[in-house]
């Protein structure tokens, strides 16, 4: 096919055309006749840099230079780190000053013309709190020591507990909260103190340098904070040109890992010929207090070794958490909690675990909403996993995390008078379900509350034909023009589908258009580009497919049949009491059509076509669902088009 | 990020020209896309918020594309540029390219869209799926179908 790249090779505007285009512009947008693209090729030499700098080996430089003095480590530290962030801001404004700790952070970003922030306070801080995790990071790697990372969030509970934790490992790797000790005294040198923030450093384990940013809340209910780096500037390498946030989700293999982890500490104690008490044992949660936000309430650090010879429920927390794994994970992660039971003998004492929870609270009320349970002799069953819990999380991010467990994804939009717009609302299955890979999970994402936008309106499409519709579009002062194209397109049983039009709105729409049933599809581009919504439905027998592209006006409604079905082939035919399930097959695609049997409604349509992808062979499916029907007005007729 | 007048015309005007064509298949309204879409840019660019350039290519041919189905809905006719027209004005220096246009022009112009992105500017499928605004299965189904129809009509040169 290289051949049609070369077609289009081959098709170019003339210079002449381009040198007039150019004229025009310039003379018409002389704002926009001038070299602006020093911005450009700055963000490109910025972006060069991050790529070609090795931060580990300018680390190793400066480090050897701090091995003098610890005072002198801190400002090499900060000096390397300081480095670091640049490389990774895309805007550092030029002649920032260097203040006496080697450090030009706190004014450069102030300057004005710097967009990368509106909360100067915040965002310094969130400056000086990467510094300071870069300069631990830095600092350990030096000393040839690599973090263990859980979680990938240090906040800054963690370090306000880091500076009573003062365990070292000495097996080359660090804790997180050895690193938060670290990045605490690096950023108490600098003047800023966890406990006056809501700081929280973001790793990223499989990075080079693995600090991403730091960020200081304003409001962590809302989810307003300001970052740094800018999180808009580490977009970089994401097709999507989105961040991916870090989210804590938890499976029953979590809860296994939790199992194991309690296992071993009881087997542990055993072999020592300790006993463990199941007084008050049998639920330990790691309860961190959401008003302070700030300690953890019942984590209190004990010698794991006991006067007695018998290990209670502090002491057995102690031990879980020093393994640094899933206990210590879930134990610094607001709002999860865990729950360790264990088997007795008569005495009250331990003789084995007989399960391991993990606990997911509400992030608002505390309230549990999921829980995942590993019982003594559960067997892990890859084949069975379950759908993994995205509620609350944005769109964009519950998708990667469903596709990512092997689900295909089908979003919905309701809307929702708690769940903040964009995000999910629930999942069908839900959360938790075992779930074969490869079946669709429905993700109900929320278009915030009803009528909360007074100039909203509802343009309802409930079974009228296109026509009807096009008279509601008219009746809101919406300029329409349509034309119909024919198609060959016909469904299995020979009803005609290729109705097709295209509708320009040059209206500002701010309605939302929907269907009465079900929306089978969100394709989000960009959000600010592009968002492009699929409503189906069935008008007189006709199947038809309306998609609202285009985020600026004019608005564009293409309608069109959805399934291009083409002589499919009929394969089986299957009966119950309520429904008729018929199999079709073309080609690569295979259609199945559900249909109501008392009333010959069709109730869903499932497509699933095969294609290559480099030699292999790939499935994906669509399945629309429709439950509500419109009456049969009639033939169809097409509104004349003048 | 907003680019100049002339950055905007040297990077991506034959881009945009490409898709329109594509889209078309006449080159004068081809043409006509191109100042439109130029117009669109510079009008509404400090709106726009892009942030990089595949966003901003992204946006250019799907404004272009978008504006090519307004042109054939407004105008209310079906566009069936003869080959002659473009080839006159192009001269294919092969017989084999002469062919791969005659077979890609003989396209649905549905088809013609999503074989100029995928081969052409190489956008994935689901890339392309965003810019057209169609869900990525009919990417899909589309794509295989145009190659089954180029394969059916480039008997021979299908390795190629």
């Amino acid at each position: 096919m290289k051949r049609i790249k070369e077609l289009y090779e081959s098709d170019k505007l003339s210079d002449e055309k381009k040198e007039a285009l150019k004229l025009a512009f310039r003379q018409k947008f002389p704002q926009y006749a001038e070299d602006i693209s020093g911005k450009t090729e700055d963000k490109i030499m910025q972006e060069n840099t991050i790529k070609m700098s090795t931060p580990k080996a300018k680390v190793k430089t400066k480090a050897f230079a701090g091995v003098a003095a610890a005072a002198l480590v801190l400002v090499a530290g900060m000096a390397v780190a300081k480095h670091i962030y640049t490389a990774r801001s895309l805007q550092e404004p030029a002649g920032s000053q260097v203040d006496v700790g080697g450090n030009d952070i706190s004014q450069s970003d102030t300057d004005e013309g710097n967009p990368m922030f509106e909360n100067e306070e915040e965002f310094t801080a969130a400056k000086n709190f990467f510094c300071a995790a870069s300069s631990a990071y830095v600092d350990l790697y030096d000393n040839g020591k690599n973090i263990v990372s859980h979680g990938d969030i240090i906040d800054g509970r963690m370090i306000l507990i880091s500076r009573e934790e003062k365990s070292v490992n000495s097996s080359g790797t660090v804790s997180e909260l050895e690193f938060a000790a670290l990045t605490d005294e690096y950023a108490r040198g600098m003047g800023y103190d966890a406990a006056e923030w809501d700081v929280e450093i973001v790793l990223n384990s499989d990075e080079e340098m693995p600090v991403m940013c730091a960020r200081v809340y304003l409001d962590r209910a809302q989810g307003i904070y300001e970052s740094y780096p800018p999180e808009d500037s580490l977009k970089e390498g994401n097709d999507d040109g989105r961040v991916d946030l870090v989210e804590y989700t938890y499976t029953n293999k979590d809860a296994k890992m939790l199992f194991d982890e309690a296992k071993k500490v009881f087997e542990e104690f055993k072999a020592e010929g300790y006993d463990i008490s199941c007084k008050d044992v049998s639920e330990r949660d790691y309860v961190i207090n959401p008003t302070s936000g700030l300690h953890i309430d019942d984590v209190e650090k004990k010698p794991a070794n006991t006067t007695d010879n018998i290990i209670d429920a502090d002491e057995f927390d102690k031990a879980l958490y020093d393994l640094g794994g899933m206990a210590y994970t879930i134990a610094f992660n607001h709002p999860c909690n865990f729950v360790i039971e264990f088997t007795s003998d008569d005495s009250g004492y331990a003789t084995g675990i007989a399960s391991a929870k993990v606990v997911i609270n509400n992030r608002e009320s505390s309230e549990k909403f999921d829980t995942f349970t590993w019982k003594d002799g559960d067997v892990l069953d890859d084949a069975k996993p379950s759908v993994p819990d995205v509620v609350d999380l944005e769109s964009y991010i519950a998708e990667n995390i469903i596709k990512s467990a092997n689900y295909n994804v089908v979003l919905c939009s309701q809307y929702d008078d708690s769940v903040p717009e964009g995000c999910v609302i629930e999942s069908e299955p839900a959360a938790g379900t075992p779930l074969k890979p490869g079946e669709t999970v429905t993700l109900f994402i929320s278009k915030g509350k009803q009528g909360e936008n007074t100039d909203t309106d509802e343009l309802s499409y409930e079974g009228s034909y296109t026509a009807e519709f096009l008279s509601k579009l008219d009746n809101r002062h919406f300029s329409a023009e349509y034309e119909y194209y024919d198609s060959d397109d016909v469904s299995p049983d020979g009803r005609y589908l290729a109705l097709r039009q295209s509708v320009e709105m040059n209206g500002d729409i701010t309605h939302r258009l929907t269907t009465n049933y079900s929306v089978s599809e969100t394709d989000t581009w960009e959000e600010y580009m592009t968002s492009t919504e699929h409503y189906s439905s069935i008008n007189g027998g006709e199947w038809e497919l309306g998609q609202l592209t285009g985020s600026t006006p004019p608005y564009y409604l293409m309608m069109e049949s959805h399934f291009e079905v083409q002589e499919p082939v009929f394969i089986n035919r299957e009966e119950n009491e309520d429904k008729v399930t018929e199999y079709f097959n073309e080609g690569d695609d295979d259609y199945i059509y559900t249909y109501d049997k008392n009333t010959g409604n069709i109730l869903s349509c499932k497509h699933i076509w095969r294609y290559d992808v480099n030699g292999k062979t790939q499935t994906s499916t669509t399945e629309r669902v429709f439950t509500k029907f419109s009456e049969d007005v009639g033939e169809l007729t097409l509104p004349d088009i003048g | 990020m907003i680019l100049t007048v002339d950055e905007i015309i040297d990077r991506y005007a034959d881009h945009i020209y490409r898709a329109a064509l594509s889209y078309l298949k006449d080159t004068h309204d081809a043409e006509d896309v191109v100042n439109d879409v130029l117009m669109k840019y510079f009008t509404m660019c400090e709106k726009l918020d892009i942030e990089s350039e595949e966003h901003l290519k992204a946006w250019l041919l799907r404004t272009a594309i978008n504006r090519c189905k307004d042109i054939l809905g407004s105008a209310r006719k079906k566009h069936e540029t003869k080959l002659e027209d473009i080839h006159d004005t192009k001269a294919d220096n092969c017989d084999t390219l002469l062919d791969v246009r005659q077979a890609v022009n003989a396209l649905d112009d549905k088809y013609r869209a999503v074989v100029f992105l995928y081969y052409y500017e190489e956008y994935g499928t689901k890339d392309i799926a965003s810019i057209l605004g169609l869900p990525k299965g009919t990417v899909v189904s589309r794509l295989k179908r145009a190659r089954d129809m180029l394969r059916q009509k480039l008997n021979g040169y299908e390795r190629e």
